[in-house]
């Protein structure tokens, strides 16, 4: 599924976008807020799919000339999917932080990063993910290779994308905070922790 | 409608780069609070707590950012609050942890008053709670 609108899986068209705009908030809003805020559609296209959504009653319309304003109908019995909907990422991002809570071995450092974590990948994108083993343990170690194959075979199971895992040796650290490669960059600018020491700390914040 | 429209509190709009931007913000904040707060002095009590309530306001206007497309600009910083409150799920548990702690701005950073370290540890707890809510926010 696309990570990036992982809502998208479920609803597609712009109705989605809009729907996930309006879950997140109890404020009006006018049509041409949700469209700045939605991932997709031009004002056009959010105006013609708030019109449907407030012709099926999960969306309220209130007249506030000139504009009108547009809420999530919370009392609509489709209200408790659309707010499940909106927050599917956070769910990914919940049972890989339990997934890794439960290792044996416990990663020195776990991240999600990429497309995934800018969100801006698309169906086909891998989730990257960057794992730091603990000195000390072989890369060859089972436990540690078992782990990294279940993890891989759930983020697939969960989200039908393949992971991509830098499974990168503690004992390194030092040597790629001063060769600086460009994966460095994007996990300070975009990574997002998932168990372990905390990427600003291990990484510091600048080069 | 109108009525509520009206008495809404100043904002400026602002979208996902923006909120990225305090996010980063608040995150420094919060670490140089941290810093200082290890320090044993009352001056670092102050400095600390003042770090913390620059975190959460930073914080929130990050959440905010990314939420509702615009965030509070008035001198008054618990208007901020109100826009917080409006986020689903969360905001209104992110709104009465900013409130605490803009309660101890002034106190920190312009009165004569000290501030204990009992309220030290108190506000970075809460600017730690509104940052891993912004974190949340724009993981969304």
């Amino acid at each position: 599924m696309n990570v990036s609108r992982a809502y998208s899986a479920v609803a597609p068209t712009v109705e989605g976008d809009v729907l996930v705009v309006l879950a997140g908030t109890t404020q009006p809003l006018t049509g041409r807020r949700v469209a700045r805020l939605a991932r997709r559609g031009s004002v056009a296209a959010v105006a013609k799919a708030l019109d449907r959504l407030v012709s099926q009653g999960l969306v309220l319309r209130q007249e506030a000339p000139p504009a009108s304003l547009y809420t999530l109908n919370h009392r609509h019995i489709a209200a408790p999917t659309v707010e499940t909907l909106a927050l599917i990422r956070t769910e990914l991002l919940d049972r890989l932080r339990h997934a890794f809570s439960s290792w044996s071995i416990p990663p020195v450092h776990a991240s999600m990063f990429g497309s995934a974590a800018r969100q801006d990948g698309d169906v086909d994108s891998d989730i990257d993910i960057f794992l730091v083993r603990p000195a000390g343990v072989d890369p060859e170690d089972a436990t540690w290779s078992a782990q990294l194959h279940d993890i891989g075979d759930a983020i697939l199971a969960w989200t039908g994308n393949h992971a991509s895992v830098i499974d990168f040796p503690e004992q390194d650290l030092r040597q790629l905070h001063d060769e600086s490669p460009p994966v460095l960059a994007d996990l300070r600018r975009d990574g997002i922790d998932l168990a372990g020491t905390p990427l600003r700390e291990l990484l510091g914040s600048t080069p | 409608m109108s009525r509520d429209r009206a008495k809404d509190p100043r904002s400026r709009p602002c979208d996902a780069a923006d909120a990225r931007k305090r996010l980063a913000d608040a995150e420094k904040y919060l670490e140089v609070a941290e810093l200082v707060a290890t320090e044993d002095s009352q001056e670092s009590h102050n400095v600390a707590t003042g770090l913390a309530v620059l975190a959460g306001i930073a914080a929130a206007d990050a959440a905010c950012c990314k939420t509702l497309g615009e965030s509070s600009r008035g001198p008054d910083h618990q208007d901020a609050a109100i826009f917080l409150r409006r986020i689903t799920p969360g905001g209104e548990t992110a709104a009465k942890n900013l409130e605490r702690l803009v309660g101890l701005k002034d106190k920190a950073h312009y009165s004569f008053l000290n501030v204990s370290s009992q309220d030290q540890t108190g506000a970075i707890r809460r600017a730690g709670k509104l940052v891993t809510f912004a974190r949340t926010v724009l993981q969304r």
